[in-house]
């Protein structure tokens, strides 16, 4: 029985990975063509991000959804920066903070402006941010996403909120 | 406050959502066909029975797998422990007895009739077989406490040595353990032990008449094979 409820998921899973790839394919490669204009390196980001979707197909429920519109979106992101990661001689340092901002400084100012300061954040802090807090995954299963240690995705965690912050109070506006 | 960020992540992903091209935008969009047969060969993979296999339900395997692994070693290491420990418990409880010193025991359990037909005169027994590159050094009989010969074979190379000490049996014998390792093994048909601590190996091999101590830096299986040997 259990045997036949296995073969079962797998065959919704296959015929769920079909449609995942038929629906989001041109998606997926228009994001990736937007940020590398060049189509082989393009192509080959797409198929990473397909193999990435096909192993965490378990997390997909709705195909259709917004949710999973967003999910697709962020493991392109997420394989055009490690794309990008293997092809620079050296990684920029991530920016350290002079001051230690506090979370009271959300209370005073209102939801769009906290919108409009993810948005102002770099792809990485903004990936990471619709992760923890619109998709609700854990440290453990970004860390499985982004192919990177869970020590790391805290520190981009914390990193993303000081980022934020110092967005909302205005001490930073290079991005 | 974590409440308000998660307000503001959905703001944030519905407007990126809505700044992306619509499907029919995305539709000019052309893809290779190298891709599609790619992408043609990764769903084929898909619904062959063993990939998803492969993909979780092996990685599950493989992780009761090494922790099966690693309870079979402790179980192993535990089973070697406690043969080594009932090995020796078998022979203090036979013919084994610890003396007050703690480390060291004697031979006691010999059959007393059989012992009393052993002459008292020792009439030195010699090894057989000896390992290649060894010669007769050193040899002398004793009697500090009872009868015996030792004969001592060093290495033209290394200076490595095979002390054989050969003792008349009637006469109760001890010898130093310490923490060395005991193993039952039988030599010809006698109950021997195999004292192992770190490269010295020592085999008591208790014959017809004789008790033998053969010792060296050899392997195990080299002193038994001269145990073997004795005539």
């Amino acid at each position: 029985m259990i045997f036949l409820l296995s073969v079962f998921n797998t065959n919704q899973n296959i015929s769920k990975f079909e449609s995942l790839y038929h629906k989001y394919k041109k998606l997926v490669m228009y994001i990736a063509l937007n940020e590398l204009s060049n189509v082989d390196i393009a192509e080959d980001i797409a198929a990473d991000v397909f193999e990435t979707l096909a192993r965490n197909i378990n997390k997909i429920d709705d195909v259709e959804s917004d949710s999973t519109k967003s999910f697709v979106c962020i493991i392109t992101k997420s394989k055009i920066g490690e794309y990008r990661r293997k092809n620079k001689k050296y990684v920029p340092f991530e920016d350290g903070f002079d001051v230690v901002y506090n979370d009271d400084l959300l209370e005073k100012v209102l939801v769009n402006t906290v919108a409009d300061a993810i948005s102002q954040l770099s792809e990485r802090y903004k990936d990471i941010i619709v992760l923890k807090y619109y998709h609700g995954f854990s440290t453990a299963e970004i860390a499985k996403i982004h192919n990177i240690s869970k020590e790391t995705v805290r520190k981009r965690i914390e990193r993303a909120r000081q980022m934020l912050l110092k967005k909302i109070d205005g001490g930073d506006n290079n991005g | 406050m974590v409440e308000k960020i998660k307000q503001a992540a959905i703001i944030y992903n519905n407007n990126y959502l809505n700044s992306l091209p619509t499907d029919e935008q995305l539709n000019e969009l052309e893809l290779s066909q190298r891709f599609e047969k790619r992408m043609s060969r990764l769903i084929n993979r898909q619904s062959k029975f063993y990939y998803p296999v492969i993909n979780t339900a092996l990685k599950r395997v493989a992780s009761i797998a090494f922790v099966g692994i690693c309870a079979l070693s402790v179980v192993s290491a535990l089973t070697f422990f406690t043969k080594s420990q009932n090995v020796r418990v078998h022979y203090q409880n036979y013919y084994v007895e610890y003396s007050k010193n703690g480390d060291g025991f004697v031979f006691e359990d010999f059959d007393q009739k059989e012992l009393d037909k052993v002459p008292e005169q020792l009439i030195e027994k010699t090894p057989q077989y000896i390992p290649e590159g060894y010669a007769i050094d050193n040899e002398y009989l004793g009697s500090i406490g009872t009868n015996y010969s030792t004969k001592i074979y060093k290495h033209e190379n290394s200076q490595k040595t095979i002390k054989i000490t050969q003792y008349i049996k009637k006469y109760y014998f001890g010898v130093n353990i310490g923490t060395a390792e005991v193993e039952e093994i039988t030599i010809n048909g006698c109950k021997s032990l195999l004292i192992t601590e770190d490269s010295r190996t020592l085999i008591m091999y208790p014959a017809k008449d004789y008790l033998f101590d053969i010792e060296g830096d050899i392997t195990p299986k080299e002193l038994i094979k001269i145990a073997e040997s004795i005539k």
